[in-house]
């Protein structure tokens, strides 16, 4: 039995989504382990459960970020009147996030979590971090906005400082479920010896926000690129210091490698479906034609594209619907913008919001299941519903294109179409809906493909060892 | 509002004429120090009217620290809330809640008027002022505290303009309302020309109070927030009540020191008052408004357009090299207008100071003064310029280096203070310019540490929001904010003042309304009011409130008692018959004394001025109109020698001296100055008579007569010159009239001797000359014909018959062979050595050749044995 801490940024036990479900089999597939879960929010009100925790899992621990501490005199008086120069350079250094070393910044980033300097605000208002600012202000940014600048390069640094200096729970094994801040913990709980650690990606991290923040309006166009630096820079630091780095396929490994991971490290395991759940549904299929889409009505499910597209098809396809399966609480805005789209769109008979609810009941009578995400890494509901026997339309995100076209031996499961592109979803689903026959058969190959590689017993097979190797090894040191 | 920079500005820019610059310059003096300049121009005026009408020195000084107080203390007070609110209003401006202004203004003006009335009436509670005068005074106090809330207010919305026009009006009205006052006063009971002056001004202030307050609410029309919302910065913003505080203390307090320690007096029992270093201090402040009015202007025009560049460049787009260069150009700026703005000041203070001896010699005026003056002139120089940079530090939001500096500027000020006034009166004022120079140099490095890291310290404040929580304010300022508490606390304020409910005390005064119930005005019976003054403003004793004596003219009533009761003659507060200043006799514990008189003299028992024997208080006789009755005895019955009637003094001795147990009076013993008893028996020689032998009565016993041999009577007089002194001046006991000697001009005594007892011709009086020999050839020491060395008085040696005895010395101790007073070996006649001054030479032996063993130069003793007890000859001889 080993302890183990799992990391999560934003996602278990708070947000329902394929990492969160992820997280929520692995603990209950690992009953021998015991499992603490360490949580980084950005405020307290998030913390509302949408899980229920399993037995072996010993204790929730949140991290918010912004964090608020006292500044004291007697700390400002020495991070201001002592010298300190050595601590400036390394800082400079590091605030070149794409080129720092990983070591030097390690070694750094080990002094702040050991509060060497203070409170993250006591570090950050300091001259131990003004001045090898303005030197870097200088040697780079010098015709920008100073005051966004600062600003910029204040938060990034309170919060990664306030991350590293929370109390984190012992554990023999540190488990992060991503890079990022909870890479970065993860990464400097294994430097300092605590324990030995794995990462599990489902997407690539750094991408994923380097996409967010390129649309983002909130960040200045000049300092868009510290951001992404930063975020590749925590990929760097959480793969130099993880034992294992696992992903769920292996595009996404080779990612990895390319962003500086040790290949001999790189793992893949794919997420597990177990067959039992809804490969023995009853079907009740029905006279009309029956779309579905398993998912959280947010932004990067791109639900808009999705109703577009249906829209542009729904002229083709006789008695047919469009049935959205998932929780519309996330991101009331856009689900909002979504219910308004389809009423102008007049699709108010065609399309259901169905909220959350039990998708075994769906998958009963669905024809096809569309996936039309921006991003995505090995989506479960994919797996889930080729385990019930239901062919995909899916943009060729993540592990989508392999899923459903790339397992030769067995055959397609599915049509894969660009990202965006609600014309390419429309003449597919056309297409589907009118070769019956192709439908039934690519439902048959997705049971098959699921069953082959990406069954229950080999994602548990796969954690098990890792578990136990690192934890025995974690033990013998 | 628009800002005063654009107007100044413009003003500056566009008068291109002598003209136009002087209608600036006149203007930004009125709106920078204007109120200030109206105020000190209406107070002279009163002062100068006080001068022509009121009479009594006393009444014009009263007048001038009542105002001086009000002004000095109103300052104290209001000056730390200044800071506090100010800040509290601009942060309201900027977060863009100044809907709760209104409230805030009414809030803060409740808090200062409560204040100022608690902290004027204790103070003035147990001064012996009159009531109305008192109560005037309160509210003038109360109002000049108010008002410098409500130009504060007005200041922060940069309306100096108004400030300066409620001001003038105010002003205007003081001195009108002062004027007609003066000639058709109210009749107050005492003091009234003062009371009229005091009520003017108030009335005054009252009108720049209204009017301020006026424009304020007009401004201030929304009625959000709450009243005491202010309150919470007392405790996030406590640096600047501080500072404040500080800074007026700092201003003050040495004034404060000279009042208590200094040179300095006590006005009308209230106000102590230095009147030489208030004048001196305010001259020397007057003096630094040309600084003050370049500072305002120079801030608003130069300064304040590059502040607000810097602050938007490092808040919202610049580049660091924006903010940089335009934080250079601004402290650029700041410091070239500040050192033009010190040089100039620097040249006007000297000039001054150079100039003002002149002024003083031409008027005449104390040059004590004069020194004290041009000391105050630096001070004030250099305390202006710290209320600059102090200001210039608010700016930045610097507030610890601003209560640094204003707390440094208070403790050297109270300490060098407290040390110069040590040192006496030349030393006054030197403790303040020390402090402010001394400030003034810290306040400036400050200032340039500040700028160093200004950018730094601007980033730095950005990370923190201020968030006061104070829940104990919170619930003041509920309770406080209810309505109808404030009647409450002045009704409660009211009666604690004036000790209790409404009531008729036992002269049947009102303690309300001061109406007597038994005549219905506010006199009693016998003319006197609650507070015991009649309508001349007299108490019983004839005094004023103000410790004048109106009937005496004095500060002493008839019986010489001073207004607190203190006698002038014996210095405490009896009189020399016991009696106290209300007439009570400390003696008898009634209002008699021991004689049975009243202190105005009426006995007891007869009622009139006299008692049954005739006497008065004083002793006086009814019949003779003296101290003695027509027998010639006085009250006690002794004679004018002191005699009673049987001849014996009030100690009992008799007109001898001697008391019925024999003891002298003036010796106090049983002898008198002779030494004889009672009974004429001498008690020192024993016998009748006393040493010169002149017996008790002074009859001399070998004379027969008062005179004895020598013609001296018992008391020394002689009997033919009849004075202590004879014929040739001699007193009986051979004192000299001329030298007061025992001995006269030539040095012989009265029997004719010198001071060695030789007479003129050098015989003492047994006969014998200087040399020993009486006429008949006796020596005097020997008693025979020879000498101690056996020469007669003609110098022949009994022994030898020659002039030289048998070692060869003559008489006069000259030996024969060397004809010196030594022999050949150095010895003298008797044995002394010339160079040992001993018996033995330098080698050990005597005059006869022996050492102090007794052995000779060879070694012999005088038996002829040597030390080995050998003989010459080298025969044994000894043991």
């Amino acid at each position: 039995m080993a302890k183990i801490c799992l990391i999560c940024e934003g996602s278990y036990p708070y947000v329902v989504g394929g990492v969160s479900s992820w997280v929520q089999d692995l603990i209950n597939l690992n009953k021998e382990h015991e499992f603490s879960i360490l949580c980084i929010i950005p405020n307290e009100e998030f913390a509302v459960s949408k899980y229920e925790l399993p037995d072996n899992v010993k204790e929730v621990k949140n991290i918010t970020l912004n964090p608020d501490n006292p500044v004291r005199g007697f700390r400002m008086f020495r991070n201001n009147y002592m010298k300190k120069e050595k601590v400036k350079e390394e800082l400079f250094n590091l605030m070149n996030f794409r080129d720092t070393s990983v070591e030097n910044a390690a070694k750094l980033l080990e002094s702040f979590s050991r509060k060497k300097y203070g409170n993250p605000m006591e570090v950050v208002v300091s001259k131990v971090f003004w001045d090898p600012l303005l030197r870097y202000y200088k040697e780079n940014y010098n015709s920008t906005n100073y005051n966004v600048f600062y600003w910029t390069y204040r938060n990034i640094f309170l919060n990664l400082i306030g991350i590293l200096q929370e109390k984190i729970p012992k554990a023999d094994i540190y488990h992060s479920v991503a890079t990022g801040y909870a890479g970065v913990i993860a990464a400097m709980a294994g430097h300092r010896g605590k324990g030995k650690v794995i990462l599990t990606e489902h997407g690539i991290y750094p991408r994923e926000r380097e996409e967010e923040i390129v649309h983002a309006q909130w960040v200045d166009k000049s300092f868009k690129s510290i951001w992404i630096d930063f975020f590749y820079f925590l990929s760097r630091i959480t793969y130099k210091y993880s034992d294992v780095v696992v992903t769920l396929f292996d595009y996404n490994r080779q990612l990895q490698i390319k962003n500086g991971a040790d290949p001999s490290k790189c793992l893949v395991i794919p997420n597990g479906i177990d067959k039992s759940r809804f490969g023995n549904l009853d079907f009740e299929k029905r006279d009309t034609f029956s779309i579905g889409a398993v998912l959280r009505v947010v932004p990067i499910k791109d639900v808009k594209m999705m109703i577009k597209g249906f829209r542009v098809a729904l002229r083709k396809l006789r008695n047919s619907k469009l049935y959205l399966i998932g929780p519309i609480d996330e991101n009331p805005e856009y689900y909002k913008e979504c219910v308004q789209m389809v009423k102008s769109l007049e699709m108010e008979d065609y399309v259901e919001f169905t909220g959350k609810v039990d998708v075994a009941d769906y998958y009963k009578f669905l024809d096809l299941l569309l996936l039309t995400s921006i991003s995505e890494g090995q989506p479960l509901s994919i797996l889930e519903g080729l385990s019930a026997g239901i062919p995909f339309i899916a943009t060729d995100v993540g592990n989508c294109r392999e899923i459903l076209t790339e397992k030769t031996e067995i055959g397609e499961a599915g049509v894969i179409i660009p990202p965006t592109s609600y014309v390419d979803l429309a003449d597919s689903l056309v297409k589907m809906y009118q070769s019956r026959d192709r439908l039934k058969e690519m439902g048959e190959n997705g049971k098959k493909i699921v069953e082959k590689y990406y069954s229950r017993e080999i994602f548990i097979e796969g954690y098990r060892k890792i578990y136990r190797e690192l934890g025995d090894k974690q033990w013998q040191e | 509002m628009a800002g005063i920079g654009f107007e100044f500005r413009k003003l500056f820019s566009e008068s291109d004429s002598t003209l136009g610059d002087l209608k600036a310059i006149a203007y930004s003096t009125l709106i920078s120090v204007g109120p200030w300049l109206i105020t000190t121009i209406s107070l002279n005026f009163l002062m100068h009217i006080s001068r022509e009408y009121i009479f009594i020195r006393d009444e014009r000084v009263l007048f001038m620290s009542t105002v001086l107080y009000c002004f000095i203390f109103s300052q104290l007070l209001a000056t730390p809330w200044q800071y506090v609110v100010t800040r509290y209003m601009s942060d309201c401006i900027y977060q863009k809640r100044s809907n709760e202004l209104r409230k805030t203004y009414i809030g803060i003006i409740k808090v200062i008027i409560i204040m100022a009335f608690i902290i004027g009436s204790l103070f003035l509670r147990n001064s012996p002022l009159p009531y109305y005068y008192k109560k005037m005074a309160v509210i003038l106090f109360t109002l000049l505290s108010a008002s410098w809330i409500g130009m504060c207010f007005v200041n922060v919305l940069k309306n100096y303009k108004f400030v300066a026009f409620s001001y003038f009006i105010g002003n205007l009205l003081a001195m009108v309302l002062g004027f007609y006052l003066i000639k058709n006063p109210i009749n107050f009971p005492e003091n009234f020309l003062a009371t009229n002056l005091i009520f003017a001004y108030a009335m005054g202030i009252l009108l720049t109070f209204l009017l301020l307050s006026y424009y304020l609410l007009s401004a201030f029309k929304e009625k959000g927030g709450t009243e005491f919302g202010f309150l919470k910065y007392l405790k996030g913003y406590s640096s600047l009540f501080f500072m404040g505080l500080f800074y007026i203390l700092g201003i003050w307090v040495h004034l404060f020191i000279v009042w208590t320690k200094g040179d300095h007096y006590l006005i009308a029992g209230t106000f102590t008052a230095s009147p030489f270093y208030e004048v001196a201090l305010f001259y020397a402040f007057f003096i630094t408004i040309p600084s003050m009015v370049y500072f305002v202007v120079f801030l608003e025009t130069k300064f304040f357009p590059d502040y607000k560049t810097y602050y938007a460049h490092i808040s919202y787009k610049g580049t660091l090299n924006d903010i940089d260069q335009s934080l250079a150009k601004m402290i650029d700026v700041l410091k070239r207008e500040m050192f033009y703005c010190m040089e100039m000041q620097f040249f006007i203070s000297i000039s001054f100071a150079l100039l003002s001896k002149l002024i003083f010699e031409n008027y005449g005026l104390d040059l004590y003064l004069l020194d004290l003056f041009r000391i105050s002139l630096f001070s004030a120089f250099c305390a202006v310029f710290i209320s600059m940079i102090i200001t210039i530090f608010l700016y930045f939001d610097a507030r610890i280096q601003a209560l640094m500096v204003s707390f440094v500027f208070f403790i050297t000020d109270l300490l060098f203070s407290l040390y110069f006034v040590k040192f006496g009166n030349e030393y006054t004022g030197l403790g303040f310019f020390l402090s402010s120079f001394i400030t003034l140099l810290f306040a400036n490095i400050l200032l340039n540490r500040l700028f160093k890291n200004i950018s730094y310290t601007t980033f730095y404040r950005q990370n923190f929001k201020k968030v006061i929580r104070s829940p104990l304010i919170n619930i003041l300022d509920k309770f406080l904010s209810r309505k109808g508490y404030l009647p409450l606390i002045v009704i409660v304020l009211l009666s604690g003042f004036l000790n209790g409910c409404s009531r008729y005390d036992e002269r049947g005064f009102n303690n309300i309304t001061k109406h007597n119930w038994h005549t219905m005005s506010t006199y009693d019976f016998s003319g006197y009011d609650m507070q015991g003054y009649n309508s001349d403003g007299a108490d019983k004793r004839g005094f004023t409130s103000l410790g004048w004596n109106i009937y005496t003219d004095s500060p002493y009533d008839y019986f010489s008692f001073d207004f607190y009761g203190k006698h002038s003659v014996t210095g405490t507060s009896f009189d020399e018959n016991g009696f106290d200043a209300s007439g009570y006799n400390s003696e008898t514990n009634s209002v008699y004394n021991k004689d049975g008189f009243k202190r105005d003299g009426i006995h007891r028992d007869t009622g009139a001025a006299f008692n049954k024997d005739g006497w008065g208080m004083y002793g006086i006789n009814k019949d003779t109109g003296e101290y003695y009755d027509s027998y010639g005895y006085n009250i006690q019955g002794y004679d004018r020698e002191g005699y009673d009637r049987k001849g014996k003094d009030a100690e009992g001795f008799d007109r001898e001296g001697w008391n019925k147990n024999g003891v002298f009076k003036y010796t106090g013993t049983t002898a008198d100055y002779r030494g004889f008893d009672k009974i004429g028996y001498n008690l020192e020689t024993k016998s009748k008579y006393d040493e010169r032998g002149f017996d008790f009565k002074g009859i001399h016993n070998k004379t027969g007569t008062k005179y004895d041999l020598l013609g001296f009577d018992v008391q020394g007089i002689n009997k033919d010159t009849k004075t202590e002194y004879d014929i040739n001046g001699w007193t009986w006991y051979g004192l000299n009239f001329e030298t007061k000697a025992y001995y006269d001009v030539r040095g012989y005594n009265k029997q004719g001797y010198d001071n060695q007892g030789y007479n003129r011709k050098g015989f003492d009086s047994e006969g014998y000359n200087r040399s020993g020999w009486s006429r008949k050839g006796i020596f005097k020491e020997t008693g025979t014909k020879y000498d101690y060395y056996g020469f007669d008085f003609k110098g022949i040696n009994k022994e030898t018959g020659t002039q030289y005895d048998k070692y060869g010395w003559n008489n006069r101790g000259v030996n024969k062979i060397t004809a010196t007073k030594y022999d050949t070996f150095g010895f003298d006649r008797n044995g002394l050595h010339i160079l040992t001054g001993t018996v033995y030479d330098s080698k050990g032996y005597d005059i006869n050749g022996y050492d102090k063993d007794g052995y000779d130069r060879r070694g012999y003793n005088s038996s002829g044995i040597d030390r080995d007890g050998f003989d010459t000859k080298g025969r044994y001889k000894g043991e």
